[in-house]
């Protein structure tokens, strides 16, 4: 770098700063000095009523303080554990909106006018003698509804193609707000909420038959669930390893992938039937470890040659862990299936935002409500339209069945734009759960949908410790920034090629 | 109207690189002058310099007797065409002809005359209204041309403008600049790679390579007496043909051998430049219309070769011939006997050959 | 015959296609559609399992507005207020900082840029408690403006105006300067309009984020008189949230405003997204 500045640099610097200043100018005043004050203040025991900045010195330093006493919380352990929690619906949003934009890339425009009208004849016609059989069976108007809506969205979509489609998936996301928590909370009301009044009948309908069921005929049930889940488990380590074995995949991606899919097992804990699993998965994760320990000391390169298991093994691996944990959830709602069909009362549909274990489920499907048809399905369709025509031509020469299309085509070329919606998602996810929190739950029932930034929220302007709320905040930067890091490591030879 | 002169200028960017390197370049008043070289050998750079667009790191540039090193661009009194056009897509071609005068301030009256007449000169009325993207390339040329033309500059400074043109067009555009040129009696200077056009359009030619300055003439002068190796074979298509080997003396005569292969005996009138470079070694070129095809060629200059490939442009053909591994291009009569595979027999003309240097690259004779 | 086969199988594949995509668009409507049919009910109507009214109660939304204590014509003119002065504040001065990073040549220009850039990693809550102290100091604090401020002036609409600025080809600016153009009409004049694309979906996705942007008004509001829709109807649910039929006629038209604008401008945006999405 040279230091001198010839007279061309300093009058082009200056046009360029003037252009600048007015969004430096508020750079400066709302980012960058509360960042400093803000990382003063984790080191203080600043309070909002006590302290002001600029008029009183008094603060006093505590140095680790608040850090210390973070750390040793076990509030923020529980509602790091929540925010992870709510954190597991992302690869289901992910997965969602990949399938609604896949759906959408097909090609609407090319079908003749008469087929069109072939098919919203068939789809009326359809529509219409189901709802004079519900009619004629129940006596609710929602079936008619639902036909109609059903009715105006195909007929709009077969003549708008993709752009109807398309406004209908994104409405939930582009009006997420305040509003939109409202409503739902109102759907979710456990007494006579629009979900409850559909869910409870369903429920008394099954109750009886679910009654006839012998425990020992559910247990073997589950039983043979958890088999099925333990060779799934098994053909993806068996895979994994053999992936590392082969050298498809470095040590890295082995521990992730790894650490992935012993995630169920860990979880297990969570579910009192099945406790004792929880054990298993610390005594695999523990041996894993070891082992990984052990082969970089053997001198095991830390990422492989070619490093393509790094995505693979997030994202398969992430698969898997997805499908273990629904099978474990089915195993646990076998098991009780009997016991809570004979209780008194049979099954009652849940509480939703008012139970301790239905709340962050609750959120979650809220969440996948408005996942589907973000702005991942849109980054989805600008990358599927990215993907050259002659990729398919050649896999269909080549004698490509749809599923290996999909498989050897699409998902490596939108590898880079997962990798950047997985990487966006869970740095919003660390950041995120403050406004359901706040508008739905106030965090409750009992804490269980309190996420770190709701914690924030409450210790710094419902308590006023600034300093300790500000402590919290930069650890949770730290993670945040951890996610960035390995983003920056590994995502440019993704998002790059 | 004004003549641009380039004084010992160069262009170095940071790191050391030298884009161009201490160039001295006059161009007359109302020349058409060619800037010719490969990519990379910093004939944009040099343009660009001139129009301002790029800061001379040493040296100077004047433009009309005015020393222009720190005049910004548009007081410079040039106008620059560019190769991707650079139309502003949001305007329509009246306003982008109009916007460097809207920016001059002149009088509404005066613009319209002005963007009018250079309108009708380029062939341009009808489309005033239009938007660039719904012109064809060459009418977004011409627009280029025209917002060029309407500011009534010292000099135009084109930057490789046909590049972006299909080859028809591109024939097309180039006589149509020729002619605004004797239209227009402007200074123009013309960046391109294409020998072509630099070839077809230029007063002179100014041959550049790696930042240097080859050669600047007249583009016969060129053609007939290259300075060096790089020129003679960058000017002509198909290029010349060089052979390598080494000057004998026979009998008073001289002789060129080529490494394992034919002799040629040389011109007497050669002798005295060549009489230091007997029994070293030379590189021996030759234009490949000099390679005469003769049925019953015998006896000095004739050579034969095996051909290799055939091809007819309809007016003539090109024979592609080897000898010893050594392969050369023949440009003959349409019709010759010769059929791929067969023996060709040659004559070779000396009347504009020439022999290089190997170690200097220049030429000899 | 062939040809036949094939026709067919392409018909039944729409047609598939076709109601696949109506019944999840359908799940993903249905909440809006109730929200619609409940805030058309009588109130002694809305527990009921019909989602039809008996009768449409189109008096309910009027109601609203003439609700004690729930100032929402107030609210609603707050939150577009606020909404357009942030925008227009931060579209023009990330514009201006977007053109000067993408298209003037300075010393420390990507220095700068990359410091911007670093910033759009950090969690606002970071910023948030101490700019609550900078507003108190200012006596900002329950104002409009102290809503506005802080939010006129951002990384992410910086970056995606220069990632657009960028994609305009380098050669414009030469042929401008040329004609004789002075930065700021280059800016004005030709590359402003060209970023067209680019403006229309930050403005509209500024609008709508702060439209519906909850955490700096609830923080900075006490007076009910200056809180902006989404506190509004915060304050709404938690004093008077058993009237669900005007609760919903209340969410209804805080949300059709955004569903209005989405479907007239979705072309635009969508274009947008995918312009700036995936490169960064």
């Amino acid at each position: 770098m040279r230091l001198r500045w010839s007279r061309n640099e300093i009058k082009n610097t200056t046009i360029g700063m003037v252009f600048l200043l007015p969004n430096i100018l508020g750079f400066l005043i709302f980012t960058a000095i509360p960042l400093f004050i803000s990382l003063f203040m984790a080191f203080t025991d600043w309070n909002l009523e006590m302290h002001n900045m600029f008029r009183s010195g008094s603060v006093k330093m505590v140095g680790f303080g608040n850090f210390i006493k973070l750390f040793t919380d076990p509030d923020f352990s529980f509602f790091l554990g929540n925010t992870l929690f709510l954190m597991l619906g992302i690869p289901f949003g992910v997965a969602g909106s990949l399938g609604a934009a896949l759906l959408l890339n097909h090609n609407f425009k090319t079908g003749s006018r008469r087929l069109y009208w072939i098919i919203i004849l068939t789809v009326v016609m359809t529509a219409s003698c189901l709802m004079m059989l519900c009619v004629g069976m129940a006596t609710s108007a929602l079936t008619i509804i639902v036909c109609g809506v059903a009715g105006a969205a195909i007929i709009g979509g077969a003549f708008g193609g993709q752009s109807v489609y398309r406004t209908l998936f994104y409405l939930p996301s582009f009006t997420s707000g305040v509003a939109t928590f409202i409503l739902w909370k109102k759907l979710y009301s456990p007494e006579n909420g629009p979900i409850n009044n559909v869910l409870q009948p369903l429920l008394d309908y099954i109750t009886p038959v679910a009654a006839k069921l012998s425990p020992g005929m559910a247990a073997f049930l589950a039983g043979a669930l958890l088999v099925i889940m333990g060779i799934g488990a098994f053909l993806a380590v068996f895979r994994r390893v053999r992936l590392w074995h082969l050298g498809e995949c470095g040590i890295l991606g082995l521990v992730i992938g790894m650490g992935l899919l012993i995630t169920p097992l860990l979880c297990c804990r969570l579910w009192s039937a099945l406790s004792w699993g929880g054990y298993w998965g610390f005594a695999i994760a523990a041996l894993g470890v070891c082992f990984a320990v052990f082969q970089l000391w053997r001198g095991r390169s830390f990422r492989s040659v070619y490093d393509y298991g790094l995505t693979d093994a997030v994202i398969i691996d992430g698969m898997f862990m997805l499908g273990l944990f629904c099978l474990l959830g089915l195993t646990n709602v076998v098991m009780a299936m009997p016991v809570e069909a004979n209780a008194p009362g049979g099954y009652i549909a849940p509480k939703w935002l008012a139970d301790y274990y239905w709340a962050k489920p609750a959120l979650m499907l809220m969440g996948f409500w408005g996942a589907i048809g973000s702005n991942n399905m849109l980054l989805y369709l600008a990358g599927l339209s990215g993907i050259s025509q002659d990729l398919y031509e050649a896999a269909d020469i080549d004698g490509a069945t749809p599923f290996q299309r999909f498989w050897h085509v699409t998902w490596p070329q939108l590898s880079g734009v997962t990798f950047f919606i997985l990487i966006m998602s869970i740095m919003s996810g660390l950041q995120g759960g403050f406004e359901t929190a706040r508008v739905m739950t106030n965090g409750g029932p009992a804490g269980s949908t309190t996420t770190l930034a709701y914690y924030i929220y409450n210790e710094g302007f419902a308590t006023g410790r600034l300093g300790y709320a500000s402590a919290v905040s930069w650890t949770l930067f730290a993670m945040v920034f951890a996610v960035t890091i390995f983003n920056w490591k590994f995502g440019n030879k993704y998002t790059n090629d | 109207m004004a003549e641009v002169i380039v004084k010992n200028v160069s262009k170095i960017y940071p790191g050391d690189v030298k884009a161009v390197d201490n160039i001295t370049l006059e161009i007359r008043d109302r020349e058409f002058m060619v800037l010719v070289g490969p990519s990379g050998c910093g004939k944009s750079t040099t343009l660009r310099m001139i129009a301002g667009l790029e800061e001379i790191s040493e040296g100077e540039i004047l433009i009309g007797d005015r020393v222009v090193n720190n005049v910004p661009p548009k007081d410079r009194d040039i106008a620059m065409v560019f190769q991707n056009y650079a139309l502003y897509p949001h305007m329509t071609v009246f306003d982008n002809m109009a916007f460097g005068l809207k920016l001059r301030k002149f009088k509404k009256a005066e613009i319209q005359r002005r963007v009018e007449e250079a309108a009708r000169i380029l062939g341009l009325e009808p489309y005033l209204d239009r938007r660039p993207k719904n012109l064809s390339g060459g009418q977004r040329q011409r627009v280029a041309v025209g917002r060029a033309i309407v500011r009534k500059p010292k000099a135009f400074l084109f930057d490789e403008p046909l590049s972006n043109l299909d080859a028809k067009m591109r024939v097309q555009m180039r006589t149509e600049i020729s002619k605004l040129h004797s239209q227009l009696e402007t200074t123009m200077i013309y960046v391109t790679h294409d020998q072509t056009e630099a070839m077809t359009m230029g007063d002179r030619i100014c041959v550049m390579k790696d930042g240097h300055i080859q050669q600047i003439d007249t583009p016969l002068n060129l053609y007939d007496n290259p300075t060096n190796l790089f020129v003679a074979g960058f000017i002509g298509m198909p290029p010349m043909n060089f052979f390598h080997g080494i000057v004998q003396s026979k009998d008073k005569k001289l002789y060129f051998k080529e490494e394992n292969g034919f002799e040629v005996s040389l011109p007497k009138r050669w002798n005295a430049s060549i009489e230091s470079y007997i029994d070293k070694a030379v590189i021996f070129g030759i234009r490949p219309e000099d390679i005469i095809w003769q049925s019953d060629a015998v006896g000095e200059n004739a050579i034969e070769a095996k051909v290799e490939v055939i091809e007819p442009m309809g007016a003539e053909t090109y024979l592609y011939l080897n000898t010893n591994h050594h392969n050369f291009i023949a440009r003959v009569d349409a019709h010759n006997p010769y059929k791929v595979g067969e023996k060709a027999h040659l004559k070779l003309c000396l009347e504009k050959a020439h022999l290089f240097d190997p170690a200097t690259e220049k030429t000899i004779t | 015959m062939f040809k036949r086969t094939m026709r067919c199988n392409r018909g039944l594949r729409l047609l598939i296609l076709h109601m696949t995509l109506a019944l999840i668009a359908t799940t993903l409507a249905l909440p809006f559609v109730w929200m619609l049919f409940t805030s058309l009910k009588r109130l002694d109507e809305v527990g009921l399992e019909s989602w039809l009214p008996e009768v449409f109660q189109w008096h309910n939304y009027a109601d609203v507005f003439a609700m004690k204590g729930i100032l929402f014509g107030r609210w609603y003119w707050n939150a577009i207020y606020v909404a357009t002065w942030v925008t227009f504040l931060q579209v023009f001065t990330s514009s201006l900082a977007a053109f000067s990073f993408a298209r003037l040549k300075w010393r420390g220009r990507d220095t700068v840029f990359l410091l911007y850039l670093a910033t759009m990693m950090l969690p606002g809550l970071v910023m948030m408690i101490p700019n609550y102290q900078i507003m108190i100091n200012l006596g900002l604090v329950d104002t409009l403006s102290g809503l506005i401020l802080p939010c006129a002036f951002s990384a992410f609409g910086t970056f995606l105006m220069r990632q657009f600025m960028l994609s305009i080809p380098q050669s414009l600016d030469e042929a401008a300067e040329i004609d004789g153009a002075s930065k700021w009409t280059l800016f004005w004049n030709v590359i402003l309009p060209l970023s067209r694309p680019a403006l229309v979906t930050l403005t509209i996705f500024t609008f709508i984020g702060n439209y519906n942007s909850m955490f700096w008004p609830l923080v900075m509001m006490k007076t009910p008189a200056r809180y902006t829709l989404p506190i509004g109807l915060m304050a709404f649910e938690s004093s008077r949230g058993q009237q669900t039929n005007l609760l919903m006629a209340a969410v209804a038209m805080s949300v059709i405003p955004m569903i209005l604008l989405f479907v007239f401008m979705q072309k635009q945006l969508v274009k947008g997204i995918m312009l700036g999405g995936v490169k960064g």
